[in-house]
Parts: C-alpha cells; sequence; structure tokens
C-alpha cells in the first residue's frame, strides 16, 4: 500500500511533493537579494537617516514656482531652446 | 429547395463606415500635424542633418570588443541594483496594488488615496528619484536601488492593481459570506487569482529595471550607466556600443529565465 499523501488537500501539490518549484524559487530570489544587499554595501542604520534627508531635498522643491508656468506655456520657450 | 439555397448562401459583409474611418484618420493626420509644427519639426532639416546621424553611426561600429573584460564589474553592479529594487519594490506593491483595486479596497477613501499616491509615485520619472536618492544617501549604487524600488512599486502596483479588479468576485464574496474577514478574503481568494500576473509583472519589473539602471547611472546611481556616460562623453562610441550590445543581450537571457520561471510557476 501506498503512503498517505500529506498533500492530499492541496490541489497546487503533486502526490508525495514536498517542496515546489515556487518554494526553490523563491529561496533563490531570496539569497540573491541578500547577496545583492551584501554586494552593494548596504547599510541598514544609514536607512534611518533616508526619510530625514529625503524631506530636507524634497524642501527644496516646495514651494512650486507658479509664475514658471505661465512662461513654460510661453511658445517663446520652445523657440528660445529650439 | 429556393429556401434551402437562401440558408446556406453566405450572409452579405458589412459594410465599411468609410467616413468613420476617413475622420479617424483626418483627425489622426491633424494632431500630428499640429504637434509636428508645435515641436518646430522641420522635413527638410533632417534632410541636411543626415549625414552627421549616419557619421555618428558609422563610428560606433565596429564595437570594441576588447572593452569587455572591463564592464564585467560594473554589469553585476546593474544586476545587484536590478535585484534589490524589484525585490524590495515587488514586496511592497502588493498593498499598493489590492488597496487600489476597486472590487477590493475596503472603503473609498483608501482606494482615493492610494490610486493618488500611484498617480504621484508615476509622474515623477525614475531619473528624478535618482537623483533624490543620490542626494540622501550619497552617489552609488544604494541610491539606484532606492529609486528603482520607488518605480518598481509604480510599475507593479498600476497593473496588478488592473489585473485585480477583473478577478472573478465569486470567490472573494464566498470567503466574505463564511464569515471571512477582509484579509482572509485577499489571502485566500484574490492574491492566489492574480498570482500568476503579479509573477508575470514582476518578471517585467525585472527586465525593466535593467534597462533602467542605465540611465540612472547618468546621475551617479552606480551600475553600467556610469560607463556608458564617461565613455559618451569622452566620444568613445565604439565603447559605447558595446555597452549597447552588453544590455541587450543580458535583457534577451532575462527575457528567457523568465518566461521559462513562468511557465513553471504558472
Amino acid at each position: 500500500m501506498n503512503a498517505p499523501n500529506p498533500h492530499a488537500l492541496d490541489p497546487t501539490q503533486k502526490p508525495g511533493q514536498t517542496i515546489g518549484f515556487g518554494t526553490i524559487t523563491t529561496f533563490v530570489i531570496a539569497a540573491l537579494f541578500f547577496f545583492s544587499l551584501f554586494m552593494i554595501e548596504f547599510v541598514p542604520s544609514k536607512m534611518l537617516q533616508v526619510p530625514g534627508q529625503v524631506a530636507e531635498v524634497l524642501s527644496f522643491f516646495w514651494p512650486a514656482d507658479m509664475a514658471f508656468l505661465h512662461y513654460q506655456q510661453s511658445a517663446g520657450y520652445i523657440r528660445q531652446y529650439s | 429547395m429556393s429556401s434551402a439555397s437562401a440558408s446556406t448562401a453566405l450572409p452579405s459583409k458589412p459594410s465599411r463606415n468609410w467616413w468613420l474611418w476617413g475622420g479617424v484618420l483626418g483627425f489622426l493626420t491633424v494632431m500630428t500635424l499640429w504637434s509636428g509644427y508645435g515641436i518646430g519639426f522641420s522635413a527638410s532639416e533632417l534632410v541636411c542633418n543626415i549625414a552627421g546621424g549616419s557619421r555618428l553611426l558609422e563610428e560606433s561600429w565596429p564595437p570594441d570588443f576588447s572593452f569587455l573584460p572591463r564592464l564585467v564589474d560594473p554589469f553585476m553592479e546593474t544586476v545587484y541594483i536590478a535585484i534589490v529594487g524589484t525585490v524590495v519594490g515587488g514586496i511592497l506593491s502588493i498593498p499598493v496594488a489590492i488597496l487600489a483595486a476597486r472590487n477590493l479596497s475596503p472603503d473609498k477613501i483608501t482606494w482615493f488615496v492610494d490610486r493618488n499616491f500611484m498617480n504621484i509615485l508615476r509622474t515623477l520619472p525614475d531619473l528624478f528619484w535618482a537623483m533624490l536618492f543620490a542626494t540622501a544617501v550619497g552617489f552609488g549604487p544604494v541610491a539606484g536601488a532606492l529609486a528603482l524600488s520607488v518605480f518598481t512599486i509604480a510599475v507593479i502596483s498600476k497593473l496588478w492593481s488592473e489585473s485585480l479588479e477583473s478577478i472573478d468576485m465569486g470567490l472573494p464574496e464566498a470567503v466574505r459570506s463564511a464569515g471571512g474577514s477582509w484579509l482572509q478574503m485577499i489571502q485566500y481568494s484574490a492574491i492566489p487569482q492574480g498570482l500568476q500576473h503579479y509573477i508575470s509583472y514582476a518578471m517585467y519589473a525585472f527586465e525593466l529595471n535593467i534597462r533602467a539602471s542605465l540611465v540612472l547611472g547618468l546621475v551617479g546611481a552606480g551600475g553600467i550607466g556610469m560607463i556608458l556616460e564617461t565613455q559618451r562623453a569622452n566620444f568613445e562610441y565604439e565603447r559605447v556600443t558595446m555597452i549597447i550590445l552588453a544590455v541587450l543581450v543580458a535583457v534577451l537571457l532575462i527575457e528567457q529565465l523568465s518566461e521559462s520561471i513562468r511557465k513553471r510557476l504558472t
């Protein structure tokens, strides 16, 4: 007699299959991800400063220069640089 | 006899609406001419300057194969940036896409806020994100990976949210009517139905990220793009061709790989 299939209720698994291609691919992607993080010299502690620094850089972009909108729309702008 | 022959006769070919076709063609022609005028397009100028373009192509050929060994390290850096960007962006795009799907979002306010968040992400180009993160964390591959993460969220969340809107709503309704929570509905009915599309979009985003990293190098975000910009600035066009060929081969290989993974997973 065959042994009972542990995945009998899971239609995505073949009978007797314990580790599927999806699981292996997930592990490979995770390994590649951590290896890539190491190779690009990712420092987790440095990431804590990122939100503050991004906010500081974004503050240079605000407020928007509304007067520039009219200047950009004028035909002279295109002609000037063409 | 006559009735039998009448029933077996081919139906008459539907007549084409020539007015409609003519109108569409005319509209497209007018729009093209108007846009061409707007950008100052001149066919004569194009013909006169075509010699310059062909000279550039001549200088770009043949590719400098001796430059290939020097491309290995920056190219691998590009791959690392693309992997980190795709994985981080791919994971973060899951909740963004689910909340942006009209049929799955818990309420209209969440849907509206999330949709506009996605619009903002898509409006800003990847080059802007690269400049922003390069200023924030310094020049290098980490800035590139962060920029590509945001770019990946923008790409996958838009595509996947539209896919999720077209899933069969019978299963989610069954989970809800059986007493399942919103999270259980997403986990057991929405994600399994949309998983195939998600894998396709993630693979597509990885391909895009390899190509995008060429551009990101221009603003100092690491990878092969920095080498490309240096060679272009030095007028080493044969080396530029070599870089483009290397990226082309890589993209073709990734496409084949993603195709085979998709087939096995779905």
